[in-house]
């Protein structure tokens, strides 16, 4: 046994192996060097060690922060909350005693525009012996934030970086997202779109779309000729973008 | 006593239990659930690396890479083995795509194993968890989420029980006068604090008002009163204490109009002996709950029962609050604390960095305190985030840790690296022309720093490979692609020039 040729078993056509849905779950989590940080300080075991009982996580599109938030939360009983959704808001309380949250988390908590909202929200939370998990663009500390009490809390808070992702990160996540539009894409292709794609999540992300977009568009397979149409039209792969990503949109 | 966050258990590392929870790796790498026994001596383990340095030369390094050197090996079951993956994804792509190649290998290495079983890593870090207290609580209750099962001073917050837990939030037994840290700029409201504590409605201090900038200590100094009334010990007996914040008094007073119990909330708030409310400013612009808040107050003082107000500005400089009530504010004693000086912000730091039991050194100290000059809160914040760091990674406080983990709030801008720089600082490196970045000259004195602007452009930004090769001078892709290799080995083989390239990325780095 054992004789086969020293190729890649994979093939020239990549079959459709399996569907794939995503799920928020701690199982579908990519884990890599670029979130390690994170996943140790949202393991189970050091959630005692988070300063001041708050946490949070940062970093671009795509990078899993949300993802990280849906698990901590479940996992932890918590209310989950859009920073958008933060308006007038306050814990549910007495007498009503309605659901009994054990912690909370807020995704995407640099779009909270009512920002007393946000800092009664921490108050009430710590008054309550409740964690806080935050997720958002950039650090907390870096957010323009108006309300003097609440940047010097939000200075305050331990927040974790998630970095840039490694290229067998993008590969993984590149192929999971063409396996989750049910995409059939040779594996030359993918190379070919990994040496030529910006390299982040977000850009997967992107171009998956595209590539799916333009496959329905012209009832074609995704070819290396309908890759190269999407990557030069629409031009945004190659166009600059914005050097301080997290500090333009907030500052 | 201690007001820190954190500490207690010295080295408090935080690895999971014998239950075989997951490893947490200090390396700050690799973190992934390992097979129960691949740990310790699995009994196929020199087949198994067999069989993975086989596949690594079948499918290339870059697939192996990708897919199989995260799998880890299991148990063995009659003719089955286990190989474990860390994710759903992962398991059902190198199921789909190696598996009868797995299966093949492994029968071919060990005669007696016929089917290889590809499972998701059990996920002990979910069952790790520590159990939540059997009865469940409201948001609103004063009882910690966590630290019912977890032991520590980190998120232990036994609150203190009045009489008046039903208005009153609890008091945070770390904000006591002991945890204070006093300096000149804050020891009058300290004393002022303290002397409200040991004779309460004391002429001349009823109201006591304190006001200062956010993060200073307001809240601390109004905690520590609260505590110190409230000691069973106390000569004279404990007396009954409401404190809450502005915000708190108002979601009160506006749920008990909507209950139809503003009489019963009335009685409760002049039933105690002393009322205590932060952050007054957010009563600004709510008028009816200043016209309660006015009236409370007016009926305890009248029954000569202390009142204790903090706010971010003094009285008079409250514009927004009734006029009469600014008056009444004021016609106690007023204190104000003041910004921190540098020498009250050491004394802090070593109070604080003792209590933890975590060693940071004085150099850091001296680092944060110059550093970090705008408040207590955030100063503190710091420290903890240091400690917090150490305890989680197992790792000393040193200047260059602290210099990373606070990386967010030491630095004006989380400013990405361009291209351009890495031109510029590589050409001034090496004393070569800028436009020689971009030229078509290929001598080794200009196409090696070249190589190494191209190898830092793809480390340090997130470029794609064509975009880059376009700004070394529309090179192509696959030139980008070489420079990176040849870079990175040359730097395994000639350790002067890898200590110029990281001495390059640390400086642009910073």
């Amino acid at each position: 046994m054992g004789e086969r040729p020293a190729t890649n078993p994979v093939g020239r056509q990549l079959a459709l192996p399996f569907a794939h849905r995503p799920r928020f779950e701690r199982a579908d989590f990519l884990r890599a060097p670029s979130n390690a940080a994170a996943l140790a300080w949202l393991d189970p075991a050091s959630a005692t060690g988070w300063p001041q009982n708050r946490l949070a996580l940062w970093g671009e599109a795509g990078s899993g922060k949300t993802h990280l938030l849906h698990v901590w939360a479940a996992e932890h009983e918590a209310l989950l909350l859009p920073g958008t959704a933060l308006r007038g808001f306050a814990l549910p309380s007495r007498p009503g005693r309605p659901k009994r949250w054990r912690a909370i988390a807020v995704d995407d908590a640099d779009e909270a525009t009512d920002e007393a909202a946000l800092l009664h929200l921490l108050n009430a939370a710590a008054e309550a012996g409740l964690p806080v998990l935050l997720t958002a663009r950039a650090a907390p500390s870096r957010w323009s934030t108006g309300l003097a009490d609440l940047a010097s809390r939000l200075r305050a808070i331990h927040s974790v970086p998630i970095g840039q992702p490694d290229e067998a990160m993008l590969r993984i996540l590149l192929l999971r997202l063409l396996v989750e539009r049910q995409l059939v894409v040779a594996p030359s292709v993918v190379d070919w779109l990994l040496a030529r794609l910006p390299r982040t999540a977000g850009a997967m992300r992107d171009a998956a779309r595209a590539l799916d977009e333009a496959a329905l568009a012209s009832g074609r397979r995704v070819t290396r000729a309908l890759a190269a149409a999407v990557l030069d039209d629409p031009p945004r792969w190659f166009a600059e973008e914005p050097e301080e990503l997290g500090a333009a949109r907030l500052i | 006593m201690s007001t820190t966050m954190m500490g207690g258990s010295p080295g408090g590392v935080m690895v999971a239990d014998g239950q075989g929870g997951m490893a947490l790796d200090r390396s700050g790498g690799d973190l992934q659930a390992r097979g129960p026994e691949a740990r310790g001596g699995h009994p196929f383990a020199a087949h198994w690396a067999r069989i993975c340095a086989r596949l690594q030369l079948e499918v290339g390094e870059v697939e192996y890479r990708t897919w199989l050197r995260q799998m880890t090996l299991g148990a063995v079951d009659q003719d089955e083995i286990t190989l474990y993956l860390p994710t759903r994804f992962l398991r059902d792509w190198v199921r789909s795509q190696y598996g009868d190649r797995l299966g093949a290998l492994w029968n071919a290495e060990v005669a007696e194993i016929r089917r290889v079983e590809l499972a998701l890593a059990p996920d002990h870090s979910a069952n790790a968890r520590p159990e939540p207290p059997e009865d469940g609580m409201t948001a609103s209750e004063p009882r910690p989420a966590m630290a019912a099962s977890l032991p520590g001073p980190s998120s232990a917050f036994t609150p203190v029980v009045e009489k008046n837990s039903d208005l009153a939030a609890p008091l945070d037994p770390r904000f006591s006068f002991d945890g204070f840290v006093v300096g000149k700029p804050n020891e009058f409201a300290y004393a002022c604090a303290r002397r409200v504590a040991e004779r309460p409605s004391s002429p001349g201090f009823n109201p006591l008002f304190l006001y200062g900038g956010v993060g200073l200590g307001k809240t601390h100094l109004m905690h520590a009163v609260g505590l110190e009334l409230t000691r069973p010990d106390r000569s004279g007996g404990a007396v009954s204490v409401a404190y809450m914040s502005a915000e708190k008094f108002m979601y009160r007073f506006i749920a008990a109009i909507r209950s139809q119990q503003t009489m019963e909330f009335k009685e409760q708030l002049r039933s105690v002996d002393v009322l205590m409310i932060d952050d007054l400013q957010f009563l600004i612009g709510k008028d009816n709950t200043q016209e309660e808040f006015f009236h409370t107050f007016n009926a305890l003082v009248d029954a000569g029962k202390q009142i204790v107000v903090s706010a971010d500005k003094s009285p008079s400089d409250l514009s927004g609050l009734e006029d009469r009530l600014r008056t009444r504010l004021g016609c106690g004693m007023v204190a104000d604390i003041h910004a921190t000086t540098f020498e009250l912000r050491i004394s802090i730091l070593e109070a604080k960095a003792q209590a933890s039991g975590v060693a940071v050194p004085p150099k850091v100290l001296e680092f944060l305190a110059h550093k970090i000059t705008t408040n207590v809160r955030e100063l503190e914040g710091a420290l903890n985030r240091l400690i917090a760091h150490a305890n989680l990674f197992g790792r000393p406080v040193t200047l260059e840790a602290t210099q990373e983990v606070l990386h967010d709030i030491l630095k004006a801008h989380d400013r990405r690296v361009t291209i351009e720089e890495i031109q510029r600082k590589v050409s001034e490196h090496w004393n070569i022309r800028l436009t020689d970045m971009s030229s078509a000259r290929r001598a080794r004195a200009v196409a090696r720093p070249r190589q190494v602007a191209m190898y830092l452009s793809k480390q340090l930004t997130s470029r794609s490979l064509p975009e880059i090769g376009r700004k070394f001078g529309n090179r192509d892709h696959t030139t980008v692609m070489h420079a990176v290799s040849r870079v990175q080995e040359l730097m395994t083989t000639d350790s002067a020039f890898a200590e110029d390239v990281e001495l390059l990325r640390r400086m642009l780095e910073s």
